[in-house]
């Protein structure tokens, strides 16, 4: 996931806005585009080389620690230390990982988002679920260290697992009859689609099964064929060898034949 | 006997590890050389330096044969990088091996270099495993053969079945990497899906011409090793398969793959219906509406609609009942035209959104939650052109594990078997590619649907799913079981045995007979069992 100058420039000014920042680490900082728009902003932003450094224990603490696309590329238990790490140096943890990239050759740790949440929640970090963190990308969220216990846990989940469900279905409803009624208004233009559709089905199938038909007539051919060669062949040794004795035995034959006529 | 020839190299180098072995246990399988029918073969016996001396008395004694060498290891190394470095040696065009007391046929050479055309890649046989390879039952019947299909790419993902004896292109060998000895148990598996990967072409010789040396009690691993998971999980990752790779859990010693969490397309669900009702499990049910609800209950996958094709004549009873079922996943489409079931389940794939497709009869329930995302990890492979599910009766016995054609008659292996019934070579467990799978629920992908022409209406009843899989066979694409997504199918015992046309049966010949006779996932071995069951067996498994 690619972010543009540009991207980055707006990314820094919301983290700004939204989470009121003094101070950010940024994770696996790559190129340092991010830690640079931060630093226009007067915020007191480092950064740190995801592979060498994740794995000691950092040395004070941050506003905000921001690790994007990072943890799925080192060893499991080097992501599982290193997340500990910045669990301990801050209170909120902006993270993205993509649960789909598997055939990235870096990408050694895939996990989907509820696999990291729940190591999150090991470290007594929960997902902030009214923040919406997917201007970074879909898959992003903000975890904050929570005291909250349990039952006020599961409310808070429940409660917006509850309304996306409800909100699934009303569009998957809306979908459904959106879908009647394009199929109602465009009539006749419509059924003339299909048809013409199951049409080309028809004749495709029509098409392989004369190719099938033709394929097994080629079969028998070439079966009767080389039976027909055997006999030829059969039929020509034979000659061969009365052919090939001396005159008298053929003139033997030859006068036998007339005796036998 | 010498050590260093330097003549023209044979065609094929054969390796004899017999690194750690018994004296008389080498000179069995290099007599079995010896026997050869053909030439164009060397051989080279790989053994600890301490081991060679006692080796080339034991060899010498059967005569001097140049075409057999001696190689020292240097130092005390393991058997399998014996091999490593004796193939690397090795100056045949194609090379293979053998473990020291397993022998080969004599005409084994002869068989393999007749089909090892310059295209060739890979070449394997059949083999049976034998207490003593020299001691032969009275009969010379084999006790546990291994009668293997011909190449199946998705078998060998997760099932060493190709086995011994397993020829390769020396040049082939070398572009996969070569032999890599720290995977012991898993080598021979690693070196097949490596060559298979770039194989020109794999060539089966379907007759037993490797008799294996059955290993020591108590040596067969109960767990299927770590190695054997790598190797298995470093496929999936090259070729990019979207899944992991685990134990059986009911069989340890087999492996499984499981779906990966990759992007999810849409998935259309077609089910023709004339909205009927049946007994099952003692009580009357409303088929389509008992299918769809377990589809909508138990599928764990996101992203699918059920599209039901609904006879005009279903009552309104039925049709509140399945729109009950479906809820908000359900879209139905009426059918007005005279039966038949070719042309509903074309209408509903017309009218289908998704660019994947399940074919699903009404009278099946859904068993396992990840059925969808099981055969959509196969579907995805545009060279694969259908999935099959593996459908139970009502009490769990066998209903399809894929479909086989013997002697002109495409069938049901091990259909009523018990319900955990492992198969040959553990078929019924793994996945499989065969020339066919029963249209009561098959994965497909639009395209291949569009291309040949959907299901045809030449067979309004039975063998539609038949003709279907042999026209996307006939263009080139392979179909696979998939034991992992299963599934009920109550099917009517009337159906099964009497209402089949043989009209239809006719069209189906005059379109594929010759594949029908000569199915290529069939071993001819089985002598015209539907089921890949030696007749010595089928008593135990059916009984």
């Amino acid at each position: 996931m690619q972010q543009s100058p540009d991207d980055l420039a707006r990314t820094a000014r919301r983290l700004v806005t939204d989470l009121q920042l003094e101070s950010v680490l940024d994770a696996g900082s790559g190129s340092g585009v991010l830690l640079e728009r931060l630093r226009d902003l007067d915020v007191d932003a480092s950064g740190l080389d995801a592979t060498e450094s994740l794995g000691e224990p950092l040395e004070r603490k941050y506003d905000l620690v921001v690790c994007i696309e990072v943890l799925e590329q080192l060893a499991p238990a080097d992501a599982e230390a290193a997340l500990e790490n910045l669990c301990a140096a801050t209170d909120r943890v902006l993270f993205s990982s993509t649960p789909f990239e598997y055939s990235a050759p870096a990408n050694v740790n895939v996990h989907a988002p509820e696999d990291w949440s729940a190591q999150f929640a090991r470290q007594g970090f929960v997902r902030n679920l009214d923040y919406d963190a997917s201007f970074l990308t879909p898959w992003a969220a903000l975890y904050e260290r929570s005291h909250t216990l349990l039952p006020e846990v599961v409310r808070t989940y429940d409660r917006a697992w509850w309304q996306l469900r409800l909100e699934v279905r009303q569009v998957r409803e809306k979908v459904l009859e959106l879908h009647a009624q394009l199929e109602e208004g465009s009539g006749p233009v419509a059924e003339d689609n299909l048809r013409l559709r199951e049409e080309l089905l028809l004749a495709r199938d029509d098409i392989v099964g004369h190719e099938a038909r033709l394929g097994e007539a080629l079969g028998r051919i070439e079966v009767l064929e080389a039976e027909l060669r055997r006999h030829q062949d059969a039929l020509a040794g034979a000659e061969r060898i009365l052919g090939s004795r001396s005159g008298r035995l053929l003139r033997a034959w030859h006068r036998v034949r007339a005796l036998l006529r | 006997m010498t050590e260093d020839r330097s003549h023209a190299p044979p065609r094929i180098s054969i390796v004899v590890v017999a690194v750690g072995a018994p004296v008389d246990r080498v000179s069995e399988s290099v007599d079995s050389l010896r026997q050869q029918t053909a030439g164009g073969w060397g051989a080279c016996v790989v053994a600890s330096p301490d081991e060679i001396a006692p080796l080339r008395a034991a060899l010498e004694r059967a005569g001097s044969d140049g075409r057999v060498t001696l190689r020292a290891t240097s130092g005390a190394v393991a058997p399998a990088a014996a091999l490593a470095d004796a193939v690397a040696s090795t100056s045949g065009e194609l090379v293979t091996w053998l473990d020291a007391g397993d022998c080969v046929e004599p005409v084994a050479v002869e068989r393999v270099l007749a089909v090892a055309d310059d295209d060739v890649d890979f070449v394997y046989t059949d083999e049976d495993e034998l207490d003593d390879p020299l001691d032969r039952e009275g009969d010379g019947s084999p006790s546990g053969p291994r009668l293997k299909p011909d190449w199946s790419p998705e078998r060998l993902s997760v099932y060493p079945y190709t086995g011994r004896l397993a020829v390769f292109r020396r040049a082939t060998l070398d572009d996969a990497g070569g032999i890599r000895p720290e995977l012991v148990l898993a080598l021979d598996h690693d070196v097949a899906l490596r060559v298979g990967e770039r194989a020109r072409r794999v060539v089966h010789v379907a007759e037993v011409l490797y008799r294996r040396r059955r290993p020591d009690l108590g040596t067969t691993p109960a767990r299927a090793p770590a190695a054997a998971m790598r190797v298995v999980a470093e496929h999936l990752d090259r070729i990019g398969f979207p899944a992991t790779v685990d134990h059986d859990p009911e069989r340890p010693r087999l492996l499984r793959l499981r779906p990966a969490r990759t992007a999810r397309p849409p998935v259309s669900i077609v089910i023709p219906t004339g909205g009927h009702r049946r007994v099952v499990h003692g009580r009357s049910m409303n088929l389509v509406a008992n299918c769809v609800g377990s589809i909508v209950r138990r599928s764990t996958y996101p992203d699918y609609e059920v599209v039901c094709v609904v006879d005009e004549s279903t009552d309104d009873q039925a049709r509140a009942e399945l729109v009950a079922a479906g809820r908000d996943r359900l879209r139905i489409i009426p059918y007005r035209e005279p039966f038949n079931f070719a042309r509903k389940i074309n209408l509903g794939v017309l009218r289908a959104r998704s660019d994947f497709l399940v074919i699903l009869n009404d009278d099946t329930e859904v068993i396992t939650p990840e059925w969808i995302e099981s055969l959509l990890m196969f579907a995805r492979d545009p060279e694969v052109g259908a999935v099959g599910a593996k459908l139970r009766f009502a009490d769990g016995r066998l209903q399809h594990v894929g479909v086989v054609a013997v002697d002109g008659n495409p069938g049901h292996p091990y259909y009523g078997f018990p319900a955990d019934f492992d198969g040959h070579m553990d078929n019924a467990r793994t996945p499989t590619n065969c020339i066919a799978v029963t249209a009561a629920c098959m994965m497909t992908r639009r395209d291949s649907f569009e291309s040949v022409g959907g299901l045809s209406l030449e067979f309004p009843l039975n063998y539609n799913d038949v003709d279907y899989c042999l026209k996307l066979y006939h263009s080139g694409r392979r179909m696979v079981f998939d034991p992992y997504a299963e599934l009920f199918h109550f099917e009517t015992s009337s159906r099964a045995t009497g209402s089949v046309s043989e009209a239809e049966l006719e069209a189906l010949r005059a379109r594929w007979g010759r594949i029908l006779r000569r199915d290529p996932y069939y071993n001819p071995g089985f002598g015209g069992r539907p089921d890949f069951v030696l007749p010595l067996a089928v008593n135990a498994a059916a009984g």
